[in-house]
């Protein structure tokens, strides 16, 4: 463990990107405020000397009045070797107005001035040195630009060769002035920025909106069926069960192990099909989806269209950005309300999460599922899940007595997403989902094949009939999903698909599936956040209301038909 | 008659924008003062109205009948919300040249003064009143309504079309004494798409209103009762960020200490435009220094304009 330098600086600078270039680690960023919640700590090299850089999450003020303003300010308390402050070339004042505030810490600082190349001119840098008595430097993360520049910044850090800051005035009255004297034109945004403004109008946002969401649900949907219909599942038919089956049933006599390896839970086939043939092609188009919409600087103005939704839930419409997280996992869409200010908000917002928010996985497994049958129950469902969404919302915010949440909220401008920084991104959460999501997936699955080749999941299946077959009128075997689906959301789905299941059958058990508990990560992030008390709640009640819900829908269908 | 019909039918131009005031408080009817692409399209949903006051100017028939069937319901409503003793002093802004409001107000009894920017306007009002509302108790005046002192006035009555509406209104509040009325009428729902609005959020809680069909209501304020961000009587009348129109720019006198509002601009001595407003209370867009930001609304209208 080497000194420790701290990368700070205003939401949105892109401190993240930063990060990246001097460290080489993948530090998730994107165009919105607030990207990094959790800090990250990367070991990077400058010069041959090593150092640990720490990503401090943007704040706009040190006034610790939110959890990740708190982070900040404990970390300037620590004792870094030194502070890399990463100032808004756009937004001069408020940059400088938290410079002057990490300044009055004492701590060696040195200043990079970033997204310079959205700016017409250039920042009097001299000027800004001079006047925060720190040295100063131009950098453009996305390009690299200044990067090297940086780095011999932080070497001269660690030799201990910057004196400590000295706290100067602080207050918008002289960040204004400072801004004054260094700043330069901001770029006519033209075309761009009246298209961006275009899309907050109610006329055409609300219909732009609409329309671009269904798009990008057919994306996700469409480019994930594809990916499995056509490129992997034909892949692994041909090339790697074949072999495989061969292999096993020339080695392995028959019997319970060549069972457990290939048979009708054979964990060899299902451990590659589930998380590969089946989730990752879901994966792969969400998170494509997702990376476009990041960076496109789309979603803050979603954000304002649906505030008037989303203030029924006593949240505001900036919360739109853990749910649509959750959509992917819902992991990071916990971890990201953590810029909220109101706990009790963030836990409305992590229950709905936890409780309508299918995860990709999951959705994947849904659309395996159901799109078989036919397209109308995918659509369905995932009505049924922004439905609940609202519903359970609401009835949390009122219960937790939570107050209408105030809207204040920086809009950036319009980009076009650029395409290598999305290839990395894709491929980062892909590598992740592939390094913590498959292996264990594949260890479950293998228990659960030799738990069903033993006949433990039957007897278990035995003792849930009542529930099971009475109350929500599916077959006993499904109860495996059940208990599969508390450690895996996808798993509590994946099991149905060989069951020939009947319409019903299929809407029953997806509701089940989706209000289900979340998977047991998820239960360790809410006991971590909210601690053991909200997350045994959330579980009994995830639980209860699934049961409920989906034995009414089973008892009112067989009514019906 | 000849004069008279050219008078009538022509075009009615009143030039300057929203941004130069003085020019404005166009002529009265529902015909709309082709101020930028709103009133453009609006001038469809006018034409109607448009030809039959082109005929009721023609005929003292045509005009009666005309009053008593699209104003006489609006004004009795607008009169019982006003509460006004008989024979109070009336100042109308906006009048037109087929004053119908001034008229019907001095045939129920009141004192009227009516005023409207265009000369024209102003000379064509005078002849129609000669011919049909001879010995009523009613002036007309070229004037305009961002000019106009509502001094010694029980209430004052603004228009349909009156421009710039809010400006007008802000002055009559400004100018009258206490106690005394404003009704205005302001386009809701669609027909906001095509006439100028009052914003909602300029009206405090104590606005009374009347709908009438046809997307129009009326509404009435009392000076010193109310208390929206107007703030009618008192010293602390002030327009806020809330009801700041789209498109135009003020300057922030008062700004509530927030550390996000503040870092994002919003501090007093910034210019602050407004952008786009979200329908149903929601945030508004505006743009500061360059830098967008969505503000609630209600944190919007604690943002105090110079």
């Amino acid at each position: 463990m080497g000194q420790e330098i701290l990368l700070i600086g205003p939401p949105n600078v892109g401190k993240s990107v930063l990060f990246n270039r001097l460290t080489g680690l993948d530090v998730s960023m994107a165009n919105y405020p607030g990207t990094t919640v959790e800090f990250k700590k990367g070991e990077a090299k400058a010069d041959g000397r090593r150092f640990t850089l720490i990503d401090v999450p943007g704040t706009y003020d040190l006034k610790a009045s939110n959890e990740a303003e708190k982070v900040a300010v404990e970390m300037l308390s620590g004792s870094p070797a030194g502070a890399v402050f990463v100032l808004d070339a756009k937004n001069l004042e408020s940059s400088i107005h938290l410079l002057l505030q990490v300044l009055d810490k004492g701590i060696p600082t040195v200043a990079a001035v970033n997204r310079s190349d959205l700016v017409k001119g250039r920042v009097d840098l001299e000027r800004l040195s001079a006047e925060a008595g720190i040295p100063v430097i131009r950098t453009v993360a996305v390009e690299g630009e200044g990067v090297p520049q940086l780095e011999e910044l932080i070497v001269r850090l660690l030799d201990g060769t910057v004196p400590p800051a000295r706290p100067l005035f602080h207050g918008w009255r002289e960040a204004e002035r400072i801004a004054g004297r260094v700043r330069a034109a901001p770029e006519d945004g033209g075309r761009r920025e009246r298209w961006g403004d275009l899309m907050v109008r109610p006329i055409p946002g609300i219909p732009l909106a609409i329309i671009i969401l269904i798009l990008i649900f057919a994306f996700v949907v469409g480019l994930g069926m594809g990916l499995r219909r056509f490129v992997l599942m034909p892949f692994f038919e041909a090339f790697v069960f074949p072999p495989l089956t061969a292999a096993v049933e020339a080695t392995v006599a028959e019997g319970m192990l060549r069972e457990i390896l290939v048979g009708e839970y054979g964990f060899l086939i299902k451990s590659i099909e589930w998380p590969l043939g089946l989730v990752l092609p879901y994966i792969i188009s969400f998170y494509l989806a997702l990376s476009i919409l990041e960076d496109s600087g789309y979603l803050p103005r979603l954000a304002v269209l649906v505030d008037g939704v989303f203030r029924r839930m006593g949240l505001s419409g900036s919360n739109i950005i853990p749910f649509l997280l959750g959509y992917g996992c819902a992991v990071p869409a916990i971890m990201s309300t953590r810029n909220m200010s109101d706990r009790r908000k963030r836990v409305v917002v992590a229950s709905v999460v936890c409780l309508s928010v299918p995860c990709v996985a999951q959705s994947g497994a849904f659309i395996a599922l159901l799109a078989e049958h036919s397209l109308l129950l995918v659509v369905l469902l995932f009505g049924f899940s922004l439905m609940a969404a609202f519903v359970s919302g609401a009835a949390i915010s009122r219960l937790l007595g939570v107050r209408r949440d105030m809207m204040v909220q920086e809009i950036p401008e319009l980009l076009l997403p650029d395409m290598r920084m999305l290839g990395k991104k894709l491929l980062l959460r892909v590598r992740h989902f592939l390094k913590d999501g498959v292996v264990p997936m594949v260890v479950i699955i293998g228990a659960a094949s030799v738990l069903y080749e033993t006949g433990v999941l039957l007897r278990v299946s035995d003792l849930m009939e009542p529930l099971v077959t009475g109350w929500l009128g599916l077959p006993k075997e499904a109860s495996t999903p059940l208990i599969l689906g508390v450690f895996r959301r996808e798993l509590a789905v994946l099991p149905l698909l060989d069951m020939g299941l009947g319409t019903l059958q299929l809407m029953t058990a997806s509701v089940i599936a989706l209000l289900y508990i979340p998977c047991i990560a998820v239960i360790g992030v809410l006991a971590k956040e909210f601690g053991l008390k909200v997350s045994a709640v959330l579980l009994l009640a995830t639980l209860a209301v699934s049961f409920l819900v989906g034995g009414m829908i089973a008892q009112a269908g067989m009514l019906l038909f | 008659m000849e004069g008279e019909r050219t008078q009538c039918g022509s075009p009615i131009m009143p030039a300057g924008s929203i941004d130069a005031p003085p020019v404005e408080a166009s002529s009265k009817g529902r015909s709309p003062a082709p101020l930028g692409p709103r009133h453009r399209a609006g001038s469809v949903l006018g034409g109607v109205f448009k030809t039959l006051e082109a005929l009721a100017c023609r005929s003292t028939v045509l005009a009666r009948v005309y009053e008593e069937l699209f104003y006489s319901p609006t004004l009795h409503r607008e009169m019982d919300m006003a509460e006004l003793a008989a024979g109070s002093k009336v100042l109308v802004v906006g009048s037109g040249r087929l004053p119908m409001t001034a008229v019907h107000l001095a045939r129920h009894g009141h004192d009227v003064t009516a005023v409207d920017n265009d000369a024209a306007a102003t000379s064509a009002a005078r002849r129609f009143s000669q011919r049909s509302a001879a010995g009523l108790n009613v002036r007309f005046e070229t004037g305009d309504g961002v000019d106009a002192d509502a001094d010694g006035y029980d209430a004052v009555w603004i228009t349909f079309s009156a421009s710039p509406k809010q400006k007008v209104l802000q002055r009559a509040l400004d100018t009258m004494s206490e106690g005394a009325k404003a009704v205005f009428r302001n386009p809701r729902g669609v027909v906001t798409r095509f006439y100028e609005p009052v914003d909602e959020e300029c009206l405090g809680p104590s606005a009374k209103r009347s709908r009438h069909l046809l997307g129009k209501e009326s509404v009435m304020l009392a000076k010193g009762a109310c208390d929206g961000p107007f703030s009618v009587g008192g010293s602390q009348r002030r327009i806020t960020l809330a009801c700041l129109q789209c498109g135009l720019q003020g300057v922030i006198a008062e700004c509530p200490e927030d550390p996000v509002l503040n870092a994002l601009g919003l501090r007093p001595g910034k210019t602050v435009v407004s952008i786009s407003r979200q329908p149903f209370g929601g945030p508004l867009l505006a743009s500061v220094d360059g830098r967008k930001v969505a503000i609630d609304a209600q944190v919007a209208s604690s943002i105090l304009l110079v």
